[in-house]
């Protein structure tokens, strides 16, 4: 399989999250407010718990876990990017049960807020989701009906690029077969089936994701160059930004090494150096 | 070709709509209210878009026929420009739409007739002859089989022979040009860059070779055609290389048929450029040295060399056929 490593995945319930936690051996990693796991390539997951509010909250609590990992691991330039897949079932007037759908619109019924994923995702039909604060029981829309995905989207699009939160849902009511005989059996089995689309979904926004972060990410080489820096002087924040953009355009213009042999001078503060380095780009 | 339609509910009834979605009924059809709903939300990235734009049908309101900016075409006239379309199905690196709008999505204004109108009244109130350019914000040909524009403004232009509509593009859909009778009041202006500068900034364009090829086939079949080289970007073999291009393009062009030819260098807004930078922070284009000046940014031309690039442009053609894109 390949590493996910930037994906984060939401689930309202256990059992929606069971089938998915086994899959991609998922382990527990926090057991507080919100059941949080991860697996040894970097993938996470968080159950919310019902409801538009515990969704969002939950969703908001594995995005700053998120957050605060990437920049142990990174140098406070920047975080990778990481992608999130809301996982869940939901009702639909006329489609089959087990059918998947990913999202092409988040209606939040409450609110009347309207929001639209973008469109990045193949292989599984797109249909629009309402999000209500009760089981929809009448169907009135050619929508899928579920109780979560509008507070996952408000809190996930604060953490990425909206093209990288994509939502998906599987119905397991229907006007023919009613709410009433959902069991939590029958939700671990929908999902179950539906672990190939899952792992289809979840490889194409990891495959984005990479793109994104490759493009946006500063190469090995670059970020030694800026520890070095930043061990040898002091930076204020917006120095630093200065410096990483400084370090881009000498990697973009292929004067890698002409950096190299400037940031290995002595300078007698930050200032000197940027100055330096701006200075020998414009001669250019 | 797109990876969904979007249909904004005031447009949902109307004829090129209907005909748009029964063409492309295997393309999920999604409904929303305005476009901006989808197109000006913040925190979208147009370089993840560009991999599968959707396509908007929307209606456009308001003052659809503006004055150009100065400097933007030739002389002969009041000049204005209009937008059916907000960007475009080619990638090129330099394109200022990448810093302009959030998302890269195509936006296809289907109200021609509103346009039409307001094109129709402005004429009017010209006196004088004045000038039309679409493609501001898009290629208009380059979308021709679905926008169906030429099919539409062309029988417009048609009918008011004071007014010259030039089509800017760099794309080879001419069929629907060709199909009709020329009309003298409408001008093909081809954009070109360096072969080097193509192949490296011109995503998905057609190459320099057919684009000459096409505009080959338009004078033969009668049509005005022009020639816009820019943007200018400068590079250690400029002058070689756009050397090397006149040739190409001369040896096949009539000149003595061809309305006008100009240069324009490499030039945007800073605050588009700095939308850019932060698009594509690795790319040696927008980590070159810049010049600010009157709130637009230009690369620095060291050698002046835009001037020696006049200079060998004029060897080919009339000095009233050359204009500098100020
Ligand atoms: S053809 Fe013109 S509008 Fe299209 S991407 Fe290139 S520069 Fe931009």
């Amino acid at each position: 399989m390949v590493s996910l490593q930037n994906i984060n995945l939401v689930f309202a319930h256990k059992f929606e999250a069971q089938a998915a936690l086994d899959f991609f051996s998922l382990e527990i990693v926090d057991n507080r407010e919100f059941k949080i796991y991860q697996n040894s390539s970097g993938m996470q997951a968080v159950v919310t718990g019902m409801g538009f509010e515990n969704a969002k909250s939950a969703t908001a609590k594995l995005g700053e876990r998120a957050l605060e990992i990437g920049m142990k691991n990174g140098l406070n330039m920047g975080v990778a990017a990481r992608a999130w897949l809301n996982i869940g079932i939901g009702g639909h007037p006329e489609a089959d049960i087990g059918s998947g759908f990913l999202a092409s619109k988040i209606i939040h019924r409450n609110s009347g807020d309207t929001q639209f994923p973008a469109p990045v995702l193949t292989g599984v039909e797109k249909a629009a989701i309402v999000t209500v604060d009760k089981p929809e029981l009448g169907y009135p829309e050619n929508a899928v009906y579920e109780m979560e995905a509008a507070g996952f989207w408000a809190s996930a699009i604060e953490y990425t690029s909206l093209e990288f939160v994509q939502v998906l849902k599987i119905v397991s009511d229907n006007k023919k077969q009613s709410i009433d005989t959902v069991t939590k059996e029958l939700v671990v089995d929908l999902i179950k089936e539906k672990l190939e689309t899952i792992s289809d979904c979840c490889a194409q926004l990891q495959s984005l994701v990479n793109e994104y972060n490759n493009a946006y990410s500063l190469d090995v080489a670059s970020l030694e160059i800026i520890k070095s820096c930043l061990e040898s002087y002091h930076f204020t924040v917006t120095q630093k930004i200065q410096l990483k953009r400084l370090v881009q355009r000498y990697s973009a213009i292929h004067l890698f090494a002409q950096l190299r042999k400037i940031v290995e001078l002595t300078f007698s503060s930050s200032n000197e150096l940027i100055g330096e380095l701006s200075k020998y780009l414009s001669r250019q | 070709m797109f990876s969904a339609i979007y249909i904004e509910d005031e447009v949902r009834e109307h004829d090129r709509v209907k005909e748009l979605l029964e063409r492309f009924s295997s393309i999920p059809h999604i409904d929303c209210q305005r476009y901006g709903e989808v197109f000006n939300r913040k925190g979208q990235n147009f370089r993840i878009q560009k991999k599968s734009p959707a396509l908007i049908l929307a209606k456009k309101y308001g003052n659809l026929v503006l004055p150009s900016p100065d400097g933007y075409g030739f002389d002969g006239g009041k000049s204005y420009y209009f937008s059916h379309m907000l960007n475009c199905i080619y990638d090129c690196r330099y394109c200022f739409l990448q810093g302009m709008y959030r998302s890269a999505n195509y936006v296809l204004f289907v109200n021609y007739e509103d346009f039409e109108s307001q094109i129709t009244e402005s004429i009017k109130a010209s006196d004088g002859p004045s000038i039309y350019y679409s493609g501001y914000d898009c290629d208009s040909l380059a979308f021709e089989p679905v926008s169906k524009f030429c099919d539409y403004f062309l029988p417009v232009f048609s009918i008011h022979t004071s007014a010259v509509l030039e089509i800017r593009t760099k794309s080879t859909q001419v069929r629907s040009l060709l199909d009709v009778k020329p009309l003298p009041n409408c001008i093909v202006a081809m954009s070109f860059t360096s072969d080097g500068a193509s192949l490296r900034y011109e995503h998905k364009v057609p190459t320099i070779r057919k684009r000459i090829e096409v505009l080959q086939k338009l004078q033969q079949a009668g049509w005005l055609v022009a020639l816009r080289f820019e943007p200018i970007i400068w590079d250690s073999n400029l002058l070689e290389n756009y050397h090397k291009l006149f040739t190409e393009i001369f040896h096949r062009i009539d000149i003595d048929f061809l309305h006008s030819a100009s240069i324009g260098e490499f030039r945007m807004p800073t605050s588009f450029h700095k939308n850019i930078v932060k698009l594509y922070p690795d790319e040696e284009l927008f980590a070159r040295e810049i010049q600010i000046d009157n709130g637009l940014v230009t690369l620095i031309d060291k050698e002046d060399s835009l001037r020696q690039l006049e200079q060998i442009l004029l060897r080919y053609i009339k000095p009233e056929q050359y204009y500098r894109c100020a």
